[in-house]
């Protein structure tokens, strides 16, 4: 009885005592995130929520901004032909890119995978145009194998006699030498399969193999299934980055996203208004509808997750 | 309970951020204000353009600053196009420079936003420009005010590789050739090199200033006065067609070459061997010359019914408002413009200067570049240059990446002249309209 009636009496107090355990127990952790969470507020939370105000705005930078109502969003839907291009080459360049990388960054770690000697050699040999990736000297050189006088352009006259375009600047090509300079910088997603694919248990194969099961029905039935969540991985990674893209753009095309529009990357059309045309108004509301945009797609990759991602230790 | 209330301060705090009154001062308030950066004693002039401008620019600083112990200048230079969002940005964050290099298509907009000081009371006593030719120191007033002091001239020319002309056995342009000689010329050049991406000329098309040439003779103005488009569809349309024809003909460079030319000496079709002839201002011929291997010569361009090329302010030089001293800063113009030991240092990298003294003091002084620039002008002033057009109106940098985007539509065959002449007048105009 005393023993219960103690018990209920103290019972708050060490609920009380309990929370504060907790936030003293946290308190170092906080303590430890301050200078990144100050970085975060200054650098990165207020300057967005800033471009939030500023979206609403007519500001050039030199008059303080005016406060216009939701008229940069209309104006972007309702009379603005380059939005519309760039909206349109930017998901080309999402659609096409990251497919292909993937499915090369796939095709390049399975081959990897079946232990070939020196695999640290050509893994970091891959590698490497990752790291140069979006890299200022990556996108001149891709001018020089791509432009009229380049490598392509060289093969194609010593080889067959043709007298190639320059690729880069060509309506009708620029955006697919970009993307295939995306495929190229598969390093990243590779590096990420090869890890996936190491941990799918070799007795799998092995047992697959004795029932009959031809190559071709490992990769359909164990390889592709089992590794779907570092798919997801990547193609919500991908997917990002994708959309982001602005540097091989903007090098390549000196900052115009010519010729005709055909490599007006979203970001390169948003960077053109604040910092060409001086509309930082205009050019906050198109970040924050790329923005928008951006969650949109992840959060629609991440609700098609139950369709084809299989987790170990799903019951379905 | 402390989990709790910790929860609700967060969201307080997040509603606090994101009302729109604390956004207005960490936004617009601190965006706005021009706070006091300059301090006595200390000086900051900004400009743009490559090394050798750099070079020539510290010199006179250095010399400047001989005479007078205890000044600082601290020079601050970049590129054409980093250089207008710099400026913008420290304009907006209270931090200009206290001189500041101007353009002529910038100059109304900082002018009339209260950017720049008006220096109308340190004329004669500190800057002196009374033997500047009249019409360019006029280019340097806003609404009646001066704003700029102009460092140079210059005017828009053709330039080609004298040196493949000659081997060639051409004769070069001469200052009363029409478009149809200039086409058979460039086609000459194209047949007799006989090289694979070789051609007679650049594309003038993609370039606005050729278009401004060509409205020009046709006795129009890309801009009125009251910053409306100029021009009709039909000047834009016949200036396309005949493009379209030269190209047609291969007397300029095909669309897919043209578009390599980012308008910068580097990527310009003469410098990078794929055209004899180019269109440029005057005084570039001397960054053109130093990476070019062949002889550079300059040109008028084919002739209009009227004037078609005018004497420009090639840059000026502005005082910022917030200057806590206009009066060295404007010293230290006069010096470099106006003073025979500073204007030798700069010598007609950036045009031929607007004064008579200093042009008769750097004549005997000049290189083949400088002397062909002079001469250039002097030739242009004695068969009548086109008035000075106004200044471009705000909206201005779009319409001339729509100038090159309906010169490449029409280039890469996506559309006819007249179409896309239609096109880049409505679209101009509606820019112009919102600008």
């Amino acid at each position: 009885m005393a023993h219960s009636a103690s018990l209920a009496v103290s019972a708050p107090g060490r609920v009380a005592r309990r929370r504060w355990d907790g936030v003293r127990n946290a308190l170092p952790g906080y303590l430890f995130l301050a200078p990144w969470l100050a970085g975060f507020v200054l650098f990165t939370l207020g300057p967005t929520l800033v471009s939030l105000y500023l979206s609403f705005t007519d500001f050039d930078l030199l008059r303080a901004p005016q406060w216009v109502g939701a008229a940069n969003y209309q104006r972007m839907f309702s009379s603005d032909p380059k939005f519309w291009a760039s909206v349109s080459v930017t998901l080309t360049y999402v659609v096409l890119s990251v497919p292909l990388k993937l499915a090369f960054a796939l095709a390049v770690a399975m081959v990897l995978d079946r232990g070939i000697r020196g695999l640290s050699i050509y893994r970091a040999i891959f590698y490497l145009p990752s790291l140069l990736g979006g890299s200022v000297a990556v996108a001149i050189l891709w001018k020089q194998v791509f432009g009229y006088e380049g490598l392509v352009n060289e093969f194609l006259w010593f080889a067959f006699g043709i007298n190639g375009p320059s690729w880069i600047s060509n309506p009708a090509t620029s955006l697919y030498t970009l993307v295939l300079l995306s495929v190229w910088q598969f390093g990243s997603p590779m590096i990420i399969f090869l890890a996936g694919l190491r941990q799918i248990p070799r007795d799998l194969y092995e047992a697959a193999s004795i029932d009959g099961a031809t190559r071709r029905q490992q990769l359909t039935r164990i390889t592709l299934p089992l590794l779907a969540p570092v798919i997801f991985f990547n193609l919500v990674l991908q997917t990002i980055e994708a959309f982001k893209a602005f540097t091989p753009a903007f090098i390549i095309s000196g900052g115009t996203g010519g010729p005709v529009d055909s490599t007006l990357f979203y970001t390169l059309y948003l960077y053109q208004q604040g910092f060409a045309y001086f509309r930082m108004g205009y050019a906050s509301a198109l970040a924050w509808v790329l923005l928008l945009t951006i969650a949109a797609f992840t959060a629609l990759t991440f609700f098609s997750q139950r369709f084809w991602v299989y987790y170990e230790d799903d019951q379905r | 309970m402390g989990m709790k209330a910790s929860r609700r301060d967060v969201l307080r705090f997040g509603a606090l951020i994101a009302s729109p009154a604390i956004l207005k001062l960490t936004g617009a308030g601190a965006l706005s204000s021009p706070a006091a950066a300059a301090e006595p004693g200390r000086l900051r002039i900004a400009w743009w353009g490559g090394t050798d401008r750099a070079r020539r620019t510290q010199a006179a600083i250095d010399a400047f600053k001989l005479g007078r112990s205890g000044l600082e200048i601290a020079p601050e230079t970049v590129g054409w196009d980093a250089y207008w969002t710099k400026l913008a940005t420290q304009v907006a964050g209270g931090n200009a420079p206290d001189i500041i290099q101007m353009d002529y298509r910038y100059l109304p907009e900082y002018a009339r936003r209260g950017a720049l000081r008006a220096l109308d009371d340190l004329v004669p006593s500190v800057i002196d420009p009374s033997d500047y030719v009249p019409s360019v120191l006029e280019a340097g007033k806003i609404d009646g005010k001066l704003y700029g002091i102009p460092m140079g001239m210059n005017s828009d020319v053709l330039l080609y590789d004298k040196t493949m002309l000659e081997k060639l056995g051409l004769a070069a342009p001469n200052p009363e050739m029409s478009w149809a000689e200039f086409a058979t010329l460039g086609e000459n050049i194209t047949k007799k090199a006989n090289r694979r991406g070789y051609f007679g000329s650049a594309d003038p098309s993609v370039m606005e200033p050729e278009l401004e040439y060509w409205v020009l003779t046709r006795g129009r103005t890309l801009y009125d006065k009251d910053g409306r488009l100029g021009f009709t569809r039909d000047d834009a349309e016949s200036w396309l067609a005949l493009c379209a024809e030269m190209r047609g003909r291969g007397a300029i460079v095909p669309a897919d070459l043209a578009a390599t030319d980012k308008i910068t000496i580097d990527s310009d079709l003469l410098t990078t061997g794929r055209a004899a002839i180019t269109f440029t201002n005057s005084n570039q011929i001397v960054g053109y010359q130093a990476v070019s291997k062949s002889k550079v010569g300059m040109a008028f361009h084919p002739k209009g019914e009227k004037p078609g090329e005018y004497l420009k302010p090639s840059m000026m030089l502005c005082v910022s408002a917030t200057a806590a001293d206009p009066k060295t800063a404007a010293a230290l113009i006069d010096f470099m413009v106006l003073k025979p030991e500073g204007a030798k240092l700069l010598g007609v990298e950036r045009g031929v200067s607007p004064s008579e003294k200093i042009r008769a003091l750097l004549a005997p002084e000049l290189d083949e570049g400088g002397q062909m620039q002079v001469e250039h002008l002097s030739q242009l002033s004695k068969r009548g240059p086109a008035p000075l057009p106004p200044a471009p109106p705000k909206g201005a940098a779009e319409v001339t990446a729509l100038i090159r985007q309906a010169a490449e539509k029409v280039g890469f065959k996506q559309l006819t002249p007249q179409q896309a002449a239609e096109q880049l007048v409505s679209e101009a105009e509606r820019i112009l309209s919102k600008a």
